[in-house]
């Protein structure tokens, strides 16, 4: 066992892991943030996206040890200070973005990094980022809708189109 | 105010919990301390095992219980898992093998479960589950959707389970044979695996020495009703329990083999015991959906007026029958087998098979979606090949508005409906008239181009029957208990939302309560698009309960009769009297004065009949010849759902069911190998669809409300699945059409396109 300590949404924290342990068992089984989910074991998926130092991640697919020393935000650092929803939070509930819900935390982590580093994307920019996030309710149709929505675009008029 | 309330498109309650990583689903709220399981499964699709010698995993460090089949038998287990068994056409009933909690003597399909392991840790767990030694003998397995093949039972001949027929098989046969046009299409209709997100768990506890099992399910009872037909229990000894699922689709709606052993290890260790399944072991123990091929024969009149249609099918039901698989291809096929058309000779013979591969049943729609393609996708055929307008084809045989209510050919009472009305109004929203625009636009680029109609019709399906209870607390909060189970439909926003148009409480002040046998004593669970109409007509009776006896409450306190006594919607009318109190004060009121009788009320309903949702989907496609690659470019959908009760969620129901259509049309292959080992057991080889695959859909309501339930409403949640089917394969035959490619089959993957392509270029050479 080792011991590994991080920043998760804005606190310190610390715990033992084996050499083994993933990122995600890390966060939902020591420090009980499970919102971060599991669902396919092969990083296809998505459902487990998280930010490593501002970027998305797959926690299913590096080990706790590597992000020894790094910032890391899940869906549970997402809302506003306030506890309000953030833009895209909102913008998901906006839209109805989810179903079932499982999903939706990946969702909205790559929503906020594809949102950060292309402020304005098209539709097709929306789809292909979201190669690596699956959904089984929603046919995706009000996930590109929510994101364009929460990046200021008019998605009545293009989704219309 | 109109009984089906206000149909506004109310944001999602539980929304924000799923958006801020508080949602509770199985794994996510397993108790501290719990042990974990992991199961043993077989490697081998069918054998027989020589030795299962468990020794050392039970030695092995942090292991507190191994469990093997003969260990279930000496707990005194009841190993047969129930299935319904539906009437061959010889009046008997269609096999019943026994499908064992774990497998004895012999594993008939790669994944079944052989053993399971219970540790502290789910490292220690597989890692024992590893030293587990085990022979298994090999034998030729039946992997293929056939007749005939390596017997998967030994008492079952040919492998063929069930064969049944319905219909008018000899005035069929006259039919044809004096018909001015045969047409005939064989349909094969792929597998498909199911792969809700959060995949299948269980957390077994005793409680106050009761078992309580919480379940990722479809619903309570059902689940708790097996656990007492296995472990020997009294209803009043077990709990169920569901938290948030993370999707069913029908897969989440059967009792599994898992429950009942962790169940079972819980009772052994008299502590808390936790499964959920990895994603490839979902992908081999959940249960797979469709999985049939069809031989369909259309008879026409010279004027192209439908005669007769009869269809011969061989469906797989895996290795043992799962709890309905023997009802879904031929009872619930036959529920739209003649689906809008005006027809009354038909005719559907079905043969059910044991194959040596994951049990299939219900996948949403069940029956009914692979009744729909095999209809849409031969009436599409026989237009082409008579030289009809598909479109024109449909619309003459449609059963007229005129015509209503009207029986159709399998017993289904149509009570209203106006088919061409949604036909016409798809027309504009697809602009089919642009069309041929289109086309030549794609074919400048070298790009095949075609468009496809599918006009569904589904029945909804599910208990008849419903219950909703509402409770007053004594904090103000009003809760409303409810007997259907929400996946992810947004139940807690729709029947908080109803109760409050109907009863004046404020939506916010209103907690809907689900999921918990103890709770709630019946109900019938999600399934079927049964859940809105059936749920909410409970409530409107339940809320006319209320009215009833709290007007009579009132009258006797201001001494009035109690007839005279009116409720609007939101407050009681007291003739004489400045008092007009609303629900929540008589509750108050009620709650101070002691009458403990007025703060819970409920009322049981049962449908006259169940609706009937018809729609028609048009999906347009182009296709790469160079690379085979299909992409649609247009999708729209016209429904006839009668009212919408929030019509964004129903929005996002077809949207979601247009999904898993298209998934199983563009994407979803399911291979087996000529052994039984399944190729596509994870994400990496067996493709969901993802936002690059889908478009936008674009969706309109032409309704007829339905006269069978006082909202006129007509259920959502399999429509968009059983339409899409059609459109897409329709649409890409159109592409193919002119290139003399007359028969396309699923999944039309960039592979079999290019392939069918190939061969075609190869014939005009």
């Amino acid at each position: 066992m080792t011991q590994v300590g991080m920043t998760v949404n804005g606190k310190a924290v610390s715990g033992k892991v084996e050499g083994r342990t993933l990122l995600v068992d890390f966060l939902r089984g020591t420090l009980r943030l499970t919102g971060t989910h599991v669902g396919c074991d092969t990083s296809q998926c998505g459902a487990c996206v998280v930010h490593l130092d501002g970027k998305a991640v797959k926690a299913c697919a590096i080990f706790a040890i590597e992000a020894e020393g790094s910032e890391v935000t899940t869906i549970e650092g997402m809302a506003n200070a306030d506890g309000s929803l953030s833009v895209i939070q909102q913008a998901f509930q906006d839209h109805h973005g989810l179903q079932c819900g499982f999903c939706t935390p990946g969702m909205v982590m790559s929503a906020a990094a594809l949102l950060a580093e292309n402020p304005r994307p098209t539709e097709a920019e929306v789809r292909a980022y979201l190669e690596g996030n699956i959904c089984r309710c929603t046919g995706y149709h009000n996930i590109v809708k929510a994101i364009l929505a929460a990046s200021g675009q008019d998605v009545g008029a293009i989704a219309a189109e | 105010m109109e009984k089906f309330g206000k149909g506004q498109p109310v944001k999602r309650v539980e929304d924000r919990r799923f958006l801020t990583g508080a949602g509770r689903y199985l794994d996510d709220v397993a108790p501290e301390g719990r042990l974990v399981a992991v199961f043993l499964r077989s490697n081998m699709a069918h054998g027989v095992i020589r030795s299962l010698d468990v020794s050392d995993a039970r030695a092995a460090p942090g292991v507190h219980l191994v469990l093997t089949a003969e260990d279930l038998i000496a707990a005194g287990v009841r190993m047969d898992m129930k299935a319904e068994r539906v009437r061959n056409r010889d009046g008997s009933r269609g096999a019943h093998p026994e499908r064992p909690v774990l497998a004895r003597d012999r594993v008939r399909f790669v994944g079944e479960a052989m053993a399971v392991v219970v540790a502290t840790s789910l490292s220690e767990a597989r890692d024992a589950v590893e030293m587990i030694e085990f022979d298994i003998d090999p034998l030729p397995a039946h992997v293929e959707t056939a007749v005939g093949g390596p017997l998967v039972h030994d008492e079952v001949a040919d492998n063929v389970a069930v064969d049944f027929g319905l219909g008018d098989k000899a005035g069929v046969d006259e039919a044809i044979a004096g018909a001015a046009h045969v047409v005939r299409l064989r349909i094969p209709d792929n597998r498909v695996i199911v792969a809700s997100m959060e995949a299948r768990g269980v957390t077994a506890m005793i409680e106050d020495g009761r078992l309580h099992v919480a379940v990722s399910a479809q619903g309570v009872w059902g689940q708790k009703e097996a656990l007492c037909r296995h472990l020997g229990l009294e209803p009043a000894d077990v709990r169920v329990t569901t938290p948030d699922v993370g999707g069913g689709f029908g897969m989440k709606g059967m009792s599994y083999p898992e429950m009942i052993t962790v169940a079972q290890a819980a009772r052994m260790l008299d502590r808390p015991v936790h499964w959920i399944s990895e994603r490839t072991e979902a992908m081999l123990s959940d249960n797979a959906g469709r999985d049939l091929w069809s031989d369909t024969v259309l008879a026409f009149d010279a004027d192209h007026r439908l005669l007769a249609y009869s269809v011969e099918s061989v469906s797989n039901l895996g290795a043992y029958n799962s709890q309905f698989a023997q009802e879904i291809q031929t009872n619930l096929f036959s529920k739209v087998l003649p689906g809008t058309y005006d027809l009354q000779k038909v005719w559907l013979g079905v043969k059910g098979v044991f194959t040596n591969t994951t049990p299939v049943d219900a996948y949403r729609g069940a029956g009914r979606p692979e009744a729909i393609f095999a209809l849409e996708r031969a009436m599409d055929h026989a237009a082409r090949v008579m030289g009809v307008d598909p479109w024109e084809l449909r619309r003459i045989n449609f059963i007229k508005p005129g015509q209503f209510p009207y029986v159709s050919a399998t017993g289904m009472p149509y009570d209203v409906g106006n088919f061409a009305r949604v036909l016409d109004r798809v027309e504009e929203t697809s602009d089919r008239a642009g069309f041929v625009a289109r086309r030549a636009a794609s074919e400048a680029k070298g790009l095949l181009r075609g468009q496809g109609l599918c006009y569904y019709i589904e029945s909804i399906l599910g208990d008849k029957q419903e219950t909703a209870t509402v409770v007053f607390r004594e904090d103000g909060r009003v809760e409303i208990h409810v007997g259907t189970q929400s996946n992810g439909q947004g139940h807690e926003t729709v029947f908080a939302q109803f109760l409050a148009d109907h009863s004046g409480i404020p939506a916010e002040k209103i907690t809907v309560m689900q999921g918990d046998s103890d709770l709630i004593p019946k109900g019938g669970g999600t399934g079927g698009s049964r859940s809105v109409t059936v749920q909410n007509t409970a409530t409107l009776a339940t809320v006319e309960t209320m009215v009833t006896a709290f007007a009579a409450w009132l009258a006797e306190k201001e001494g009035v009769e109690a007839g005279a006594i009116a409720f609007d919607d939101e407050r009681f009318r007291i003739p004489g009297s400045n008092l007009s109190p609303t629900m929540l004060e008589v509750a108050e009121m009620a709650l101070s004065e002691g009458r403990a009788d007025l703060l819970r009320h409920s009322a049981t309903i049962e449908l006259e009949n169940r609706s009937f949702p018809n729609g028609a989907h048009v999906a347009e496609v182009e296709i790469d010849p160079e690379t085979g690659v299909v992409t649609v470019e247009r999708y729209s959908v016209v429904d006839d759902f009668g009212n919408l009760i929030n019509p964004m969620l129903v929005e996002g129901q077809v949207h979601g069911g247009v999904a898993q259509g298209l998934g199983q049309a563009l994407t979803e292959r399911v291979v087996y190998d000529a052994e039984g080992q399944l190729l596509t057991a994870t994400f990496m080889d067996y493709a969901l669809p993802r936002a690059d695959v889908m478009p936008w859909v674009s969706f309109a309501s032409e309704p007829t409300p339905s006269l069978y339930n006082p909202m006129g409403m007509k259920g959502c949640g399999e429509a968009g699945t059983v339409g899409a089917l059609a459109a897409v394969t329709n649409a890409v035959q159109d592409a193919l059409w002119p290139l003399g490619i007359t028969q396309v089959d699923m999944p039309f993957t960039p592979q079999r396109m290019w392939e069918m392509l190939d061969a075609a270029r190869r014939d005009a050479a």
